[in-house]
């Protein structure tokens, strides 16, 4: 049993003949197709890339602005019973917005005599001075 | 040029240390990986997309290892990977196969015709690859176990308890064939 163990009886076999040749060979190949399969990553890259900007300028300077939706503008129903066809829950507008005549404010403001307000502790104490 | 001047020339690309490494290694990258498929051709094109992983792969190398410890790793995976690919298609008998081919085959020494070296390369094969492959690597290639460690990338005892199992299994199968014959 010893002997047939022995497992350097086995045979031994050499590589073909032109193996260094083939190699150098397969080397080659795919050194190239390495060089190819990177030029495509990188021009894919750029690729996205540069359809990424175009879509960025275009999305911010060329088309338009969205407008402000001005609420108070919108018009009221001309049937205060309208009924929007959802059932009871019938849908009133209502103004969110009221614009201010900031200007007719300050002018009304100016013409008033002004008014000053004391403010006053009040106390139980009589001793007390009062500062304004 | 020791192996270690040799790899850093094959980093920088260089071609001819490369065609150098592959003259010293090819005999034994191929008599290994067809000791581990049993199929001498794909035993070949094994070794040379070993040798092509060894070029595109050298930035990996350390000169911790030594270069063949590396090389093996490399070959031993890419034979795992192929029985588990056998494993999973189909299942052929290799033997008629083998018997037919052998002649075409290349031995450097002990061509397989006797009968005993039949048994002895049939009891292999019949082993399961976690003890096929230290084995090989140790009784038939003689590396050490420290080597073949570092050559499978595990423990040391895990090696020594895979060898002393697969030299049981070889035995058992040994002494099966020869009660059969």
């Amino acid at each position: 049993m010893k002997d047939i163990y022995d497992l350097k009886k086995l045979g031994r076999v050499k590589a073909p003949p032109g193996f260094e040749t083939a190699c150098l060979e397969t080397l080659s190949g795919r050194k190239r197709r390495h060089v190819k399969e990177k030029y495509i990553r990188l021009s894919l890259a750029g690729a996205f890339c540069t359809v990424l900007i175009a879509a960025l300028i275009v999305g911010v300077f060329i088309l338009p602005q969205g407008s402000q939706i001005d609420l108070s503008s919108l018009e009221k129903p001309a049937d205060p019973g309208f009924r929007s066809g959802f059932g009871r829950g019938a849908f009133n507008i209502i103004h969110i917005t009221e614009p201010v005549g900031y200007v007719q404010e300050i002018r009304n403001f100016s013409k008033e005599v002004p008014t000053i307000y004391i403010l006053e502790k009040v106390s139980d104490q009589t001793d007390t001075k009062i500062k304004y | 040029m020791d192996d270690k001047e040799l790899m850093a020339r094959v980093q920088k690309g260089d071609e001819k240390a490369f065609a150098e490494l592959v003259l010293i290694y090819k005999d034994k990258i191929v008599n290994f990986l067809w000791q581990m498929t049993g199929d001498y051709q794909k035993a070949a094109e094994l070794a040379q997309e070993t040798f092509m992983r060894v070029y595109f792969k050298s930035d990996k190398y350390r000169p911790v290892a030594p270069l063949s410890s590396w090389i093996y790793t490399i070959a031993s995976n890419l034979a795992k990977t192929d029985l588990k690919r056998q494993k999973k298609h189909m299942y052929v008998s290799l033997e008629n196969v083998e018997n037919t081919l052998s002649s075409e085959i290349p031995f450097d020494k002990n061509p397989e015709n006797s009968e005993t070296i039949k048994v002895l390369r049939k009891a292999l094969n019949s082993l399961h690859p976690r003890y096929k492959i230290p084995i090989i690597l140790k009784d038939i290639e003689g590396f050490s176990q420290e080597e073949i460690a570092q050559i499978l990338k595990k423990p040391l005892g895990t090696i020594k308890a895979r060898i002393s199992r697969g030299r049981e299994n070889l035995r058992q199968e040994l002494e099966d064939s020869s009660l059969n014959m």
